[in-house]
């Protein structure tokens, strides 16, 4: 096993609408904003003027994909996503699903343009309402110097496989945006399956081969979930960002939670996901939200239902006392009373996660990868061992260590 | 389901259906004589996540049982069910059979197990409280 302690994991988190006054409180516990193409086209002026607000670097997905499925399933915001991304695109998700193979160059290329136009001038056609966010942080104007996007993001297309037409299409528009608008600050996003990651190194090799040539790749393997992935799927991850980090292109995971941080030791420079949700994504699913009420246990590295949650606490209460929470959030919860899960508010939950998620991406400062990975064995042979009957749950605990040792 | 609750029935427990417990809803619920409120989890086949789900039940009932059509009984770790406490019930068509009896839980959460019984009232009660634990969801019950 190679290990390697680089700095800091960039850690992102996904920009919700609702979640604006959560996000106001808590800026040095992350690092920078992904925000979704729809919420960045749809409330351009209020997303604008809160993310310019904060001060961190931020990038915008252009979630090109939820246009391969049937218009029907499209919301306001999605259309909105549509006209950024120019006439052509826009006039053909009126008429049905978009097929990425039936756009000419011509049309590639007005809507990359399109996306890409959309981003550069964010900063600068989104500061109607800057002065109030500004203004409940306590800050003075800036007098219209706002940061533009940390990297411009091109449209892309989900493909399952790294050999379909898909795939090549999103890699054309890759290369072209490159082409126009200088290497360094176009990173594109790889989207496909997470089966492509599991085929005996091929398409991995693949992918590696054709997002060498760009300075950064955003990963995005639809609905890759680290907790259910089987172990081929995970050394394939970890051989990908090794293998790009390798060729001296560090990539960045759209969707990671805690393996995704221990692959910071083979060289991912950083990753993004929602606030208490959103460590994975069906790359065709237009439908976001709300999540329902879950608890990140940080001796097991995942969220579980409450009930699950409290019923793994409750067995482990009288053992090692390894998954009864101490962290600043919790204990202020237990303080005015709300000690059981159940009771705890979307905020106090929201705080702990990313109080915990902060910490996480510290540990991997002063810890060895040998050492994180023996704690992920031992923590899955003591809980298996205290909760029999939900064994079947903890597995991913000796998937990760495995997948790890062998990749 | 009716074999099964009538187990308690028999005893003059009351007994309720898809109780709603956080997330998700108990299958039945007996409470005998305000003091002890016993929980089953209903699965023709799928014992392990029967169990699954019964360990989480400890956490608002006193005894939980996993109740399995009897043609599938046979398959049942009986040594986790050690391990656990759960009891096992077998289920054939009208009429059920205690196979295993549960063990009190260790992990019950008192609050819990008094809504749990506040819940289960006599015929016509009102209630006061529309969920135990988190999920605002609306059931109605048998």
């Amino acid at each position: 096993m190679r290990s390697r302690r680089n700095d800091l994991i960039q850690h992102f988190l996904a920009y919700g609408h609702a979640d604006q006054d959560f996000f106001r409180g808590q800026t040095d516990l992350y690092d920078g904003l992904t925000i979704p193409g729809t919420i960045a086209a749809f409330y351009q002026q209020g997303t604008g003027g809160f993310v310019l607000a904060q001060h961190k670097p931020y990038f915008i997905d252009p979630r090109t994909p939820v246009f391969q499925i049937a218009p029907g399933q499209l919301r306001k915001s999605h259309w909105a996503l549509a006209s950024i991304h120019g006439a052509t695109v826009r006039k053909k998700v009126e008429t049905g699903s978009l097929d990425p193979t039936s756009l000419t160059p011509e049309q590639l290329r007005e809507m990359t343009v399109a996306v890409l136009q959309f981003q550069e001038t964010f900063a600068q056609k989104s500061t109607q309402k800057i002065d109030k966010y500004l203004k409940m942080i306590g800050q003075e104007s800036a007098g219209g110097n706002f940061n533009a996007p940390a990297w411009l993001v091109p449209p892309y297309f989900y493909d399952p496989s790294v050999r379909g037409a898909n795939y090549g299409v999103s890699l054309d528009i890759a290369r072209m945006a490159q082409a126009e608008n200088g290497g360094e600050r176009v990173h594109p996003i790889a989207c496909v399956d997470k089966r492509a990651l599991s085929t005996a190194g091929s398409d991995v090799n693949n992918l590696i081969d054709d997002y060498a040539p760009f300075s950064q790749t955003i990963l995005f393997f639809s609905v890759f979930e680290e907790a259910n992935a089987s172990e081929p799927q995970l050394q394939g991850f970890w051989n990908l960002v090794r293998g790009l980090s390798g060729r001296g292109r560090p990539p960045f995971m759209l969707f990671g939670g805690y393996f995704s941080i221990l692959a910071h030791y083979v060289g991912l420079a950083g990753f993004s996901h929602g606030i208490g949700y959103g460590e994975s994504r069906n790359a065709l699913s237009p439908v976001s939200g709300p999540p329902g009420k879950r608890f990140y246990i940080p001796a097991l590295r995942r969220f579980f239902t409450v009930a699950e949650a409290e019923y793994l606490i409750a067995a482990d209460r009288k053992e090692r006392g390894l998954f009864q929470c101490v962290c600043g959030p919790c204990e202020a919860a237990r303080a005015a009373g709300r000690g059981a899960l159940d009771r705890r508010t979307r905020e106090d939950i929201f705080h702990h996660f990313l109080r915990v998620r902060h910490d996480e991406v510290m540990s991997i400062q002063i810890r060895k990868l040998t050492d994180l990975v023996a704690d992920l064995r031992d923590v899955h042979n003591y809980a298996t061992s205290i909760a029999r009957g939900f064994a079947n749950k903890l597995t991913y605990l000796a998937r990760w260590a495995n997948a790890i040792q062998t990749a | 389901m009716a074999p099964v609750g009538d187990l308690w029935r028999r005893q003059g427990a009351r007994l309720a259906y898809e109780v709603p417990v956080y997330e998700r809803f108990l299958d039945i619920v007996a409470v005998q004589e305000q003091t002890r409120v016993v929980a089953i989890e209903l699965k023709i086949r799928d014992w392990r996540k029967a169990l699954q789900q019964a360990v989480v039940a400890q956490l608002v009932a006193d005894e939980v049982y996993i109740a399995i059509w009897h043609r599938h009984t046979t398959s049942v770790d009986r040594s986790l069910l050690a391990k656990t406490g759960v009891g096992l019930i077998s289920v054939d068509g009208l009429t059920a059979e205690i196979l295993v009896s549960a063990q009190p839980s260790q992990i019950t959460m008192a609050d819990h197990r008094n809504a749990i019984m506040a819940w289960v009232k006599p015929p016509y009660s009102d209630r006061t409280q529309h969920t135990i634990g988190s999920a605002p969801l609306e059931i109605e019950e048998e």
